[in-house]
């Protein structure tokens, strides 16, 4: 009895805070229709890729920006340049060394409206256990019923930045010494994010 | 014991030929398939520098020499008259059981070449490594091959048990061996090694086929 008295006190003391401090919208990401895509240039071309596993947890509502977040957990042994054994490379200690560091996270800190749709998602990105800060610059293409989901509304977010993967500790400069490999990596966030009406 | 054929000086001089072009057709098979790494170099090999570029460089000279040998060991261990002849069972039947540790070696050389250089915490492990996982299954089966031939009295092993087993799972090396080259390798994307090696695996095929045919019509007609 005093256990069920006790959940009971707890789970109104949970709703109530939630009501008080009004909890922002949660939504769960579209993995099949969401990416984080990667344009390095090799020489003169430009090599692309992108990470197969990660996992975004989203809270997001424009008008309760100081309570959103963006939280982004990139598994990097998923990484996938359409070729095995540069993707074997990139893996090895000559860029990610993902035996020791198998994820990289990017933690938003404070979301700030830019304007015309534009949100910029200041941050903590972590790669090989070393901090450094970003600003990725989303924009919110929209928020609309889900077309094939009813009671359903998807929002969708884009945004790119562009990093110096030397000054991140990806690859030691070696091969952008040789011409081979650039150092200035493009990078590009898709998402489509749902939750219930 | 040996059956070589040795009757007369010209018999012996005849022999004597026959054994150095075998030996010369086998240089040749070596010299041509060791020219591939260096005439048809991997893009992985671009990337490398130093001691990892030597390291792997030599891991594909000892991946080649181990596919002709594991090859060889097929044609070594199915015999047939010709050789026979040439070089008698006794002799064979040696060269099949250093053969098979000599490929053992090699394997285990080149799995831990290839693997130095990405760190040997980065494995190639998982659905789009298969080629590689191939591979590392072929080390195991050579393994078990090796290990259950010098140590069958050991783990007790009859030996029908022993034939009924090491002929098939030989037979199913050299395939392993053809697909894990066909589909590991950059070099072998290429028209020209890609039939190379498939004209060496359709000759080992073909040449084992016929001798493993002729002993079957002997065997009926001494039964007969």
């Amino acid at each position: 009895m005093k256990t069920i008295v006790t959940s009971l006190l707890t789970l109104v003391i949970v709703l109530s805070t939630s009501l008080v401090f009004g909890a922002v919208r949660s939504w769960d990401v579209d993995k099949a229709h969401s990416a984080i895509y990667f344009t390095v240039d090799h020489i003169f071309s430009k090599t692309r890729g992108h990470f197969n596993e990660f996992d975004i947890k989203v809270n997001f509502d424009p008008a309760q920006l100081d309570q959103s977040s963006f939280v982004f957990t990139i598994k990097v042994d998923s990484i996938d340049t359409n070729i095995t054994k540069r993707d074997k490379h990139l893996l090895s200690a000559d860029f990610f060394e993902s035996s020791k560091f198998p994820e990289m996270t990017f933690t938003s800190k404070k979301i700030t409206d830019a304007g015309n749709g534009m949100f910029d998602v200041a941050g903590t990105l972590t790669v090989k256990d070393k901090d450094y800060d970003l600003t990725l610059p989303l924009k919110l293409v929209g928020v609309t019923e889900h077309p094939a989901k009813k009671g359903t509304e998807v929002a969708g977010f884009d945004g790119t930045v562009v990093i110096d993967r030397l000054s991140h500790g990806v690859g030691t400069g070696k091969f952008y010494e040789m011409g081979v490999v650039g150092k200035e990596v493009e990078i590009l966030v898709t998402l489509e994010v749902l939750s219930q009406k | 014991m040996s059956t070589t054929l040795a009757s007369d000086p010209s018999t012996e001089f005849r022999l004597a030929i026959y054994r150095i072009l075998l030996a010369a057709a086998f240089l040749l098979v070596v010299s041509v398939f060791l020219s591939i790494p260096s005439y048809y170099q991997t893009t992985t090999l671009w990337y490398k520098t130093g001691a990892d570029k030597a390291m792997l460089l030599a891991a594909h000279y000892l991946g080649l020499l181990g596919l002709i040998l594991l090859y060889l060991q097929i044609i070594l261990a199915a015999r047939g008259r010709l050789l026979e002849q040439l070089l008698g069972p006794a002799r064979l039947l040696r060269w099949h059981r250093i053969n098979g540790v000599v490929l053992l070696v090699l394997a285990a050389c080149h799995i831990l070449l290839v693997l130095l250089p990405e760190g040997l915490a980065n494995l190639p492990l998982g659905k789009k490594f298969w080629p590689e996982m191939v591979g590392g299954l072929l080390f195991v089966l050579i393994a078990l091959l090796v290990g259950s031939s010098y140590f069958r009295e050991t783990i007790r092993l009859s030996y029908q048990s022993w034939k009924f087993l090491h002929r098939p799972a030989g037979y199913l090396a050299m395939l392993l061996v053809t697909v894990h080259v066909l589909f590991v390798s950059e070099s072998f994307e290429q028209t020209i090694p890609r039939i190379q090696l498939l004209a060496l695996f359709s000759l080992t095929v073909v040449w084992t086929v016929r001798v493993k045919i002729s002993a079957g019509h002997k065997a009926a007609n001494s039964s007969k």
